[in-house]
């Protein structure tokens, strides 16, 4: 659903996608995305053609790279951050490399979710976002207000890369 | 599945490479590299990416103090998310364009 086609303007394959995800939306509301050559470029020494990316639902444009040989984003970059695929190596993956390591239990989500994190149960919330609840050292702190800074600049980027995705 | 912080990590890592995975030309393309998130000229996080036709792999993704490798599966349509830590994993189904209405 992610993939932007093979040629031609990216977006006409992402708006594609884009109506299906939202058919139950009025045609008014529906988010649409617009695309704009912006050349040949190159990512991590690869042949990629350039767009700048305008969505009706936030203000602002993201620039995204595709990769020519592969054909999938190997660069996003808003105001904020960079999202980059670096180091492409393409050739034969072993089948192991995909599969779940021996000896590994099956356990279901919510055991999953129970995960301790910094002396912190993490418990997740309707929008994603993990929470915790819990005392918390002095010396913590400075970690914890970087990590919150990182989480909102992670939140900052899913949301312009769900816009541009149309993550549903 | 909402291992926030990484699991934002995984979510456009994924975007990013997903195209080989559901794209027009699945089951074709084999290649890997490193998914590099920056600010600042500042490295945020960054993981180890491996695709082979409908398969995804994303090693590394920290989640506070845990570790954990994501697998996707265009072919099943499954998520898997890897507590490299603890020896355990967890399997979701994968929602696509085609489940999501």
């Amino acid at each position: 659903m992610f993939h932007p086609g093979s040629s031609g303007n990216p977006c006409d394959y992402w708006n594609g996608v884009l109506q299906m995800l939202s058919a139950s939306v009025r045609p008014a509301e529906q988010p649409a995305v617009a695309c704009t050559s912006a050349g040949s470029d190159h990512v991590s020494g690869r042949a990629a053609q350039k767009w700048a990316v305008t969505s009706n639902r936030e203000p602002g444009t993201t620039s995204v790279w595709i990769d020519e040989r592969l054909g999938v984003v190997t660069r996003v970059q808003d105001s904020e951050q960079v999202l980059e695929f670096r180091n492409i190596s393409e050739g034969s993956q072993p089948d192991t490399r995909f599969e779940v390591p021996s000896g590994f239990a099956k356990a279901d989500p919510a055991a999953l979710m129970a995960t301790r994190n910094n002396g912190k149960a993490v418990t997740s919330t309707s929008n994603g976002v993990v929470e915790g609840s819990g005392k918390t050292s002095e010396k913590d702190a400075t970690k914890i207000a970087a990590e919150a800074a990182r989480q909102k600049a992670d939140s900052s980027m899913a949301k312009k890369a769900k816009h541009i995705f149309h993550i549903p | 599945m909402s291992i926030s912080l990484p699991f934002m990590h995984v979510l456009t890592c994924s975007m990013l490479v997903m195209g080989s995975v559901t794209g027009l030309s699945a089951g074709a393309q084999e290649f890997s590299g490193d998914m590099i998130r920056s600010a600042n000229q500042r490295t945020l996080d960054s993981s180890r990416v491996h695709v082979k036709g409908a398969m995804l792999r994303i090693e590394t993704v920290s989640g506070g103090n845990v570790q954990y490798n994501v697998l996707l599966n265009d072919g099943d349509r499954s998520f898997t998310a890897i507590d490299v830590t603890n020896h355990r994993y967890t399997v979701l189904p994968l929602v696509s364009s085609a489940t999501a209405q």
